[in-house]
């Protein structure tokens, strides 16, 4: 059986002394590749920026189930609390204040956890989902599910792990940032109605 | 048609990359969490490898033995940076899934071991077949290596939970039952394969 390594040579001889063959060769190769790189990165910037909004979107629209139409970054009028970092008013088709989604982005067990946090106009949850995560497959990721999440609806003031939440078993600090993620999302929102923070 | 056949067997099984090559140890063993893990990482590999050692293959001829490495680092690297920006462009669904895997095939000791011992020395299509073959035995070992682990650590496979949220040895998930499931599985194979060889000396076919 013929060795396939051997199939041919490589014809470019080894000269030892030169020294401007390869550091142009190699220069060629990296202009040609970089030139390569930023092309694609001309040809997708908008299209990736595009896509980041669209998936920002269809969160907050999961969320609010129907009656979702349009959201307004508000910018003054409240202070951010923790891992909060956006808050948003959301109206529905008829510009009505339908409530406000809280992006917080705690450090989890594996690095930071993308949460949006819907609230009705009292700063009670809705809903949480997660945006992104890099929690350990099979053991922190099950914070991003359904079944962990669904735990948060309905619920205001100050949660607290094991009380008003179940963690996950073997994921307690996963299960801990995601609670804290939530409570920083309902203090933010409620120092935005001037309301008390819950103790 | 049969040189191919022989190069693709090579990558599957006689020179496993990583059962027998033992290459690309660490995205083995930090990815391999579920089945569909290793699928999804194995496959990515694999798109990667083809198309490196293809470029290679082509470029051989130009790029001077002295910086070689260096070449084959950014000829790898655009690759997979432009694979990258493609994919979170046009295919966010498979970019989501994927996203964390692909920056770590570019320090895949499988590209630059293939790049280096065989692209730069045959001409493209046998490379291109040769990276189809070792990309496929590095995803058979990395779905194979996901099964166990997810089999045993989560009692399910590709998802599918067999026996309820109760079975489970969370150890096979963590890095150290990485390293036990590959262990045993390279151990298998190395059985299998020297009975095969006994085998086939036993015969008295020297091959």
């Amino acid at each position: 059986m013929q060795n396939p390594s051997d199939l041919e040579v490589n014809p470019v001889g080894k000269n030892k002394n030169g020294i401007l063959k390869p550091t142009l060769a190699l220069l060629i190769l990296c202009l040609a590749v970089a030139l390569l790189l930023s092309s694609v990165n001309m040809l997708t910037k908008d299209k990736i920026e595009h896509n980041k909004t669209l998936k920002t979107n269809e969160a907050i629209a999961s969320l609010f189930q129907g009656t979702f139409d349009s959201f307004e970054e508000l910018t003054e009028g409240f202070t951010y609390v923790g891992s909060a970092d956006a808050l948003y008013k959301v109206y529905d088709a008829g510009h009505i204040l339908q409530g406000f989604v809280c992006r917080a982005t705690p450090t989890g067990f594996g690095g930071d956890i993308g949460l949006l946090v819907a609230m009705d106009k009292n700063a009670t949850v809705i809903g949480v989902k997660v945006l992104y995560s890099t929690e350990t497959a099979g053991v922190g990721s099950k914070v991003t599910e359904d079944r962990y999440l669904e735990q948060y609806a309905n619920k205001s003031g100050k949660l607290v792990l094991n009380e008003d939440i179940d963690a996950i078993t073997g994921a307690t600090i996963s299960s801990k940032n995601v609670l804290t993620g939530v409570n920083d999302s309902m203090t933010t929102c409620r120092s935005l109605l001037g309301l008390e923070v819950a103790q | 048609m049969n040189r191919y056949k022989s190069i693709l067997c090579n990558g599957l099984i006689t020179h496993n990359p990583t059962f027998v090559q033992l290459l690309g140890m660490c995205p083995t063993l930090a990815v391999t969490t579920s089945a569909i893990n290793g699928l999804a990482m194995g496959l990515s590999t694999m798109v990667v490898l083809m198309f490196s050692n293809l470029f290679i293959s082509l470029l051989r001829k130009f790029i001077p033995e002295q910086i070689r490495i260096a070449a084959y680092v950014v000829v790898i690297a655009g690759f997979v940076s432009a694979i990258d920006l493609l994919l979170q462009a046009f295919l966010p669904e498979l970019s989501g899934t994927l996203g964390l895997y692909i920056p770590l095939i570019v320090v895949n000791c499988i590209i630059f071991a293939r790049a280096e011992s065989f692209a730069s020395k045959n001409p493209p299509i046998d490379s291109m077949m040769d990276g189809i073959g070792m990309g496929f035995g590095f995803t058979l070992a990395l779905t194979l290596i996901g099964l166990c682990r997810e089999f045993l650590g989560n009692g399910s496979i590709f998802g599918i939970n067999l026996f309820g949220q109760s079975f489970s040895m969370l150890i096979f998930i963590m890095p150290a039952g990485a390293f036990l499931t590959l262990g045993f599985l390279l151990a298998a194979v190395r059985k299998i394969s020297f009975e095969k060889k006994q085998e086939s000396k036993d015969e008295g076919g020297a091959r």
